[in-house]
């Protein structure tokens, strides 16, 4: 459930920074529609594509004690109420997004790296 | 979600059809919503709260609190405890203790076709438990599925077939909202509250709507799935004939992965059923172990019939997805494993996850909570479309002509609104008071409790009717904000379940839900004090003083004026 929800949030997170929206509320001095700031959005979006199926499929090959059916239901909770921690960071907190999103990432990595060494 | 793209290439023209489809999907998804919208937020938050329907079962009854866990031989100690006290029992279904619900829960009768007893037992002693008289948490759970309003079960076919239409217009609603509010993917995370009026409203209807959808059409496929027999029987009555109409018994037989016509083989006769002996039950409980590898028994039913007695343990159904829990049947007398039934047909245990994605037998604690949470946010997706629609029309009538005055119609609604949105909150609150405070040797208990639910819903709605305005969502909040503070207050000087002891001995389960109630009760606190916070509005100027200082309950001292409303300013 953790490295579930890690993954997709930071999933979200790049997903949300990749529109013109909340990347003009992310970094407020930016213009989203010059080169620069589209070819870093484009770069976002499939950034968060690439990681939603990778937590997918982490929690579809590695489902451990459980199924891979359970293992699938509990990464839909996860990719829900990360979508709304998303959203709430995205309203409540626009600028601090991106950092979230890589803290999240970099926990994401860590558990993983851990749950693979640990027995 | 589309990708950045540079300006120029984005734009497309706009196909007539599309836009006719469109406006046909937003007059259905309109109309199908205002109508049984109230209805459908009634059955979102009572399925919401049967999530934690063992929590409220055990929390309306105090008497259960601090139980022992279960030693080995509990089945053995109960079933002779149940001889004990009903020496004629001829069937029972018990349920042993488990972490969430540690009593064994025994339902027990004497004579076929009769309405069974029930009898809880302690977890170690097997002795007999009382607990005041209540229906608990299976309200919750039976009002949100048959619509119960009495504590025996009152028209229970037209209920359940009210909430099958319900539960269609529901998924009628999802289906046509992915495609009216069509900006739901491009504004997936966009929620701003600060904008105020309509703009937030839609905001936050589109964002309650899109985050969770994967639950809401799964919980409303699957509603519609668990009573298809109900629904649609033709296809039942077409392969399952039966001398008497339809066989309807070897249809749920097969369903559950029986062999057709197993339920009524060995009945035999109806006229009398012989007295159970005493069984040796560890045996098979041991064979059952072995079989599962470990996995819980949830429950044992034992049953004397036309070949002496019939014993049948069922897998506890919290290990795994699918529902229902495999079965395990043994010739009482022997203790001969006679059949395993589990269904094995890929369409059946579709069916079962299905089923048992709904039910969330399976979730854990954390999941329970992340389900409570997205039962919360259904909820709240269904009221603010709700109040959508009203903010909407009062806008559009308020651009035209600044003072209009308030058509029935809308004022009804937002008066709905109040009474049964609001006021829900109000009555369930009202409920848990009355399990503590009504008397414990009271007639008809449980029924005096239900009639607290409905005659608060009742009065909050009567509330909404005079008031249909900003003041009205205030008072019924606010009232629903006093009673769920007040609830762990009047717990502790009622019971010894309160904060005082369950908070030091850990005991999450029970300081749970009074900690869940004073959340609760800030929250609504909170709302209530946003809405009494006067807001200057161009048309409501002159609405007076009165407006930010009345207090909840007093009588404030100004007249309907148009523009002070829920609809406009809520």
């Amino acid at each position: 459930m953790l490295l579930d929800f890690l993954l997709c949030f930071a999933a979200w997170t790049a997903l949300a920074l990749a529109m013109e929206r909340h990347h003009e509320d992310a970094w407020p001095g930016v213009e989203s529609d010059a080169p620069a700031a589209v070819l870093r959005r484009q770069r976002l979006f499939q950034a968060g594509w690439i990681l939603l199926a990778l937590s997918l499929g982490i929690a579809l090959g590695f489902a451990g004690a459980t199924t891979a059916a359970m293992s699938a239901t509990v990464w839909t909770a996860a990719l829900c109420l990360a979508a709304l921690a998303a959203t709430s960071m995205a309203t409540w907190q626009a600028q601090r997004l991106p950092v979230l999103g890589l803290m999240a990432l970099t926990l994401g990595i860590l558990v993983f790296t851990f749950d693979c060494l640990g027995p | 979600m589309t990708p950045p793209q540079t300006k120029t290439g984005a734009k497309t023209t706009r196909q007539p059809e599309q836009e006719g489809f469109r406006q046909a999907m937003s007059w259905l998804h309109t109309w199908s919503g205002l109508i049984l919208g109230w209805l459908l937020f009634a059955i979102f938050v009572t399925g919401t709260l049967s999530f934690f329907k063992n929590e409220f079962n055990m929390w309306m009854r105090p008497e259960l609190h601090g139980l022992p866990p279960p030693d080995s031989d509990v089945a053995q100690r109960a079933q002779a405890a149940l001889h004990r006290h009903a020496p004629g029992v001829s069937n029972f279904i018990m349920r042993l203790p488990d972490e969430r619900t540690p009593v064994v829960n025994v339902l027990w009768r004497d004579k076929p076709n009769s309405r069974f007893e029930a009898l809880l037992l302690h977890p170690q002693t097997g002795a007999t438990l009382q607990a005041r008289e209540t229906a608990g948490g299976e309200f919750f759970y039976r009002f949100h599925f048959e619509l119960r309003t009495a504590h025996k079960g009152r028209w229970t076919i037209q209920g359940r077939w009210v909430v099958g239409v319900a539960t269609l217009m529901m998924f009628i609603a999802l289906l046509t909202g992915v495609v009216t509010h069509r900006r739901i993917f491009k504004d997936f995370f966009t929620f701003r509250p600060r904008k105020g009026g309509q703009r937030a409203w839609l905001d936050a209807h589109n964002v309650s709507g899109v985050l969770v959808l994967p639950f809401y059409l799964m919980i409303t496929f699957s509603g519609l799935m668990i009573f298809h027999a109900m629904y649609m029987p033709a296809g039942i009555a077409a392969v399952y004939p039966g001398a008497k109409g339809t066989d309807t018994q070897s249809y749920f037989s097969e369903l559950q992965g029986d062999a057709p016509g197993a339920r009524s083989a060995r009945r035999g006769s109806n006229a009398q059923a012989e007295p159970l002996p005493m069984l040796d039950l560890a045996p098979m409980l041991s064979q059952a172990g072995q079989l599962w590898r470990g996995g819980r028994v949830g429950s044992i039913t034992v049953r004397s019939d036309s070949q002496g007695p019939l014993v049948e343990i069922t897998r506890h159904d919290g290990d795994r997805l699918q529902y229902g829990p495999a079965r395990l049947r043994f010739d009482g007398r022997t203790g001969q494993l006679q059949t395993q039934v589990d269904p094995q047909s890929p369409a059946i245990k579709t069916y079962g996850v299905l089923y048992g994605l709904h039910l969330a037998r399976f979730a854990d604690i954390g999941m329970r909570w992340a389900l409570f949470g997205f039962g919360v946010m259904g909820s709240l997706m269904i009221a603010s479309g709700l109040i959508l629609w009203s903010v909407k029309r009062r806008a559009q009538a308020l651009r035209k002509t600044p003072a209009a005055p308030l058509p029935f119609g809308e004022r009804l609604v937002a008066s709905f609104n109040i009474g049964l949105m609001g006021g829900l909150p109000l009555a369930i609150a009202a409920y848990l008071l009355a399990n503590r405070l009504l008397p414990l040797e009271m007639p008809g208990r449980p029924d005096a409790e239900l009639s607290c639910f409905f005659g608060t819903w009742a009065l909050a709605l009567l509330l909404g009717l005079i008031r249909p305005m900003r003041q009205g969502w205030a008072l019924v909040l606010g009232m629903a904000a006093t009673a769920y503070l007040l609830l762990p207050w009047v717990n502790a000087l009622t019971t010894s379940t309160h904060l005082g002891i369950s908070l030091p001995a850990k005991d999450w389960s029970w300081a749970g839900m009074d900690l869940s109630f004073a959340a609760m009760g800030l929250m609504l606190a909170a709302l209530t004090r946003h809405l009494l916070r006067a807001r200057p509005q161009p048309a409501a100027r002159h609405a007076g003083p009165a407006k930010g200082a009345a207090a909840p309950g007093r009588k404030p001292g100004t007249q309907l004026i148009s523009g002070d409303n829920a609809a406009q300013e809520a």
